[in-house]
Parts: C-alpha cells; structure tokens; sequence
C-alpha cells in the first residue's frame, strides 16, 4: 500500500489510487520489466504511472472498473515506449542503400543533392497510400514486417513496395510525371 | 541520423505527416460516407490497429475503448493533435482495409479497438513474474510527489536521476520569494510545517530579488567512501549534485539561492536542531535515508543520503565556495 498525501484529492479519489496501486503495481511493473529489462527503469515508469493517474484521477474514476486496469496497461506501456525510444539506436537502412536504383548515381548520390522542401512537395504528389507507405516507414521507423501486416501484404512486397515508391519520388523530382507513368 | 538518406526522408516524412495531421484536423467536420467492417474482417482490423505506433493505438484505445474526447487525449497522453491524428489513422486505417473511397464507420472501430484493446492488454503471456522491490528512494519519491502537489498542480516527470531536481523546481515556482548576494550574508529563521508524513522547512527572508548562484566554484570536498558523483543538475538558482555507490545507494545535495520551502520526508523521525554555520540546521533519519537542511554562505542547503547523520553532517561541512 502507498500512503500519499493529496490534500487537492478527495477520501474517495485517494482509496481509488490506493486500491488500483494495490490491485495493479505488480502487474504494471512486469509489462515495463518485460519491455525495458531493466528494473531500475521499470520503477521509474511505475512511478511516472501513477504521477499521471493521480494527475487525471477525476476523468479515471468515471472509467467503468472494468476499464481502469486496460488503461493503467495503456499508460504504463506508452511510458515504458517513451523510454525505450530513448534508447533506441537508429533503424539500418542499408538494404536500401546497396539497391540497384538504376540510375549511375547511388541513391546516397542523389539525396545529397536533394532540398528537403522539394521533396516534400513530390511526396505530396504520391498516392495517399504511397504516402503511408512512406510514413510509416520514415517517419514512424516501423519494420516491413510490420508494415507488410498492416497493408495486408507480405514483408518482401511491402519492401519492394517501399522501394517502387522512392523510385518513383526520384522519377519525380527528377524528370517529372510523364517518365512516372511508364514505371 | 547515420546517413544522409536517412536524415533527409525522415526530415521530409515527419514534416508531410504533421502537414497531413494539420490537413486532417481542418477535416474533422467533414461528414465523410462511412462503410462497416464485415464482421468476420473486425480481427483483421484489430490486427491491424494491434501493430500501429503505440501513439495511433492509444488515441484509438482513448475514443473507442475509455470513451475520451480528443482534448482529455492530449492532456492525459501529453501529445498534439490527436484530432487532426485520429483522422489520419482512420483514414489510413480505412485504406488499408480496402475501403477506400469511404471510412471505416464507429462502430466496426469500436469494435476492433476493443479487441486489440484486449490483446494489447493481455497479461497472461508473462510466464516469469517478478514481485517488484520497490526501493526506499522510490517509495520516498512518491511521498515527495504527494508533498508536491499538495503544493501544486503541476505535471511533473520525474526521471530517476531527475527526480528531486524536477521535484524542488516544481515546489519553488509556487513560492519563489527570492534572494540577493546581500540578503544572503543575513541570517534565515527557518519556519518548519511538520505533517504526518512530511515536513516544510521555509526559510524566512524579507529580501525580494531573485539572484542566480554562481555555482562553478562550489566544490564538494567529501563523501563516504565508496560513493561517485553521477549526475550535476545546475540550474539558474539552484545546482544538484548525485552520488552513487556501487551497492546502489545514492546521495543528493541541493543547494540553492531561492528563498522556499523545502519539503521532505519525515514520517516517524525524530528531527534534531543543531547548530550549524551559527544558524540552526535539522537533522533527521527516516526510511534508511538520513536528512540534512541547512543554510550556508547564505544559501539553503539540504542532503537526503543512504548514509548515517554523521556523514550527512561531514559532507556538509566540506561544501567549499
């Protein structure tokens, strides 16, 4: 049991923490444990948990029971993701470095070249779809495996997909629509 | 970033997707047609939610699963946007699934995110359970929090290595009265707010200025043996110094310019007055950690050590300035 001293919280809100600490701490601290393998970091997020749900314990209360545990595992997770993205080292993107892109340039070449703004304004010119296959995969660093799940496709096409689309952000920056057509 | 090629696509990616998500927010009030999910493709759709950013999976989880709106989402999750993002997720969501000139309707969203709900949540694969130690400083933390927001309302993060540095921050913008190089050649007069399981220690002055510490020439010449410095927080008006020992005990001493309360443990402990410096300095043990407020070169001091009193007292007679 936790004894916490919250003058801004009523009896009730303060049994309401008391019971979830009690009902959920050790669950909570085996999902983080499980992600972050390290239990100093572990009880940090239990910690930064329930700082946030005495934070926001008006809106939690009103949470039927059932829903107070799921959300405690949202929260605790979300925490343990944020700390782990600290941690985590930079996605290797050889394999589409050492592609064949057809051109005499290596890709590396031409992006070095490349003005962020321009090619933002080709991006926009891609397929919605194209465009959340780019995102996920740049701007979220997701793995084709989990991009190929989320599409509906295998890993192999979701990366060969990944790498139609930069040749074809490429044909675009570089030559225009009418070379794209033909690809 | 390691190569080129992946500052610049990361770079344009993430600025496309705010675009998108500021797009989207604008659309909120579009009343597109929407399309139900068959329900025998609703697994397929929590799967596919199941494997989304844990961001996008949360801002599903809030509307559909806990029933919050787009403004609680962003306070109790800290992000932006999530309006503008729920509606690039479904829409994304919507894609993926074949529906493509439609949206995927609430109820097949509700439905799915519930499910995924479940198996995001699902605890049983955890075959190895381990019953968390909760350290004292850990325990002491969430005592500090509670004593903190007595005081105040203010989200605090509170990192390991952060946690008292955060924690004085927060209680002195409460009540930040303030110090000057002059006021602090006068002598305090401590006010101390003993509670059931804290105590205040408020530091009177009557000067008004607030007055950054010059904090470079501050030199801390002893420790127990066995303990390194592993972390230095300096602030404008304040400076953190933590010490580690290979047994995992810890050792911080706070000094800071600011006239306001210092709040810390106490529960059960019988706090001593000593003189110290010519004023009078506390002195307590509670919960394996031993406590030291003090005032010095007319500044306000205080240790919290996983060591005996009599350290505490040594270490804070060799602060040299």
């Amino acid at each position: 049991m936790i004894i916490l001293l919250f003058d801004i919280l009523t009896e009730s809100e303060k049994e309401l923490i008391d019971k979830i600490f009690d009902e959920s701490n050790i669950k909570l601290y085996n999902i983080s444990l499980n992600m972050l393998h390290s239990p100093a970091d572990a009880e940090d997020a239990v910690a930064k948990t329930f700082l946030k749900i005495m934070d926001h314990i008006e809106k939690i209360k009103r949470l039927p029971d059932c829903k107070i545990a799921p959300y405690c595992v949202v929260i605790i997770k979300n925490i343990s993701t944020d700390i782990l993205r600290e941690r985590k080292k930079i996605v290797s993107f050889n394999e589409l470095e050492n592609m064949d892109w057809g051109g005499e340039d290596s890709f590396e070449e031409f992006l070095k070249n490349l003005d962020q703004k321009q090619l933002m304004s080709v991006i926009d010119r891609l397929s919605k779809e194209e465009q959340y296959f780019l995102q996920l995969r740049y701007a979220h660093e997701m793995s084709f495996k989990e991009i190929a799940e989320l599409s509906g496709v295998q890993e192999e096409a979701a990366k060969k997909r990944v790498q139609r689309i930069l040749k074809k952000l490429r044909a675009f920056y570089e030559e225009g629509e009418k070379i794209v057509q033909s690809i | 970033m390691s190569s080129p090629f992946e500052n610049v696509m990361q770079g344009a990616c993430r600025q496309s997707l705010y675009n998108e998500f500021k797009a989207c927010s604008q659309d909120i009030e579009n009343d597109d047609p929407s399309q139900s999910v068959e329900d025998n493709e609703i697994t397929t759709l929590a799967r596919k939610i199941g494997v989304l950013p844990t961001e996008y999976k949360n801002i599903l989880f809030f509307r559909y699963c806990f029933g919050f709106s787009a403004i609680d989402t962003e306070k109790m999750l800290q992000i932006e946007n999530a309006a503008g993002k729920w509606r690039y997720i479904l829409k994304m969501l919507s894609v993926f699934m074949g529906v493509k000139d439609d949206v995927i309707d609430e109820s097949s969203m509700k439905k799915a995110a519930q499910l995924a709900l479940l198996q995001y949540t699902a605890y049983d694969d955890y075959e190895e359970q381990r019953n968390p130690r909760y350290s004292r400083a850990f325990r002491r933390k969430l005592k500090e929090i509670g004593s903190a927001q007595k005081s105040s309302n203010i989200i605090m993060l509170i990192a390991n290595r952060v946690a008292i540095f955060v924690l004085v921050c927060a209680v002195s913008f409460c009540t930040v009265l303030a110090a000057n190089a002059q006021v602090r050649e006068k002598f305090f007069h401590w006010i101390v707010e003993t509670f059931p399981q804290f105590s205040s220690f408020i530091p009177q002055s009557d000067d008004e200025n607030a007055g950054p510490g010059d904090w470079s020439s501050v030199q801390i010449g002893y420790v127990p043996e066995g303990f390194a410095l592993v972390n230095r927080l300096e602030g404008k008006a304040m400076v953190v110094y933590e010490y580690s020992s290979g047994d995992g005990r810890t050792i911080s001493v706070l000094l800071k310019t600011t006239v306001s309360p210092i709040q810390l443990d106490t529960e059960n402990a019988d706090i001593r007055e000593i003189p110290m410096e010519n004023q009078t300095a506390y002195t307590w043990e509670a919960d394996g950690f031993a406590y030291l407020v003090w005032q010095w070169n007319g500044m306000q001091g205080s240790i919290v050590a996983e060591t005996s009193s009599e350290e505490v007292l040594k270490i804070a007679e060799n602060i040299k300035k």
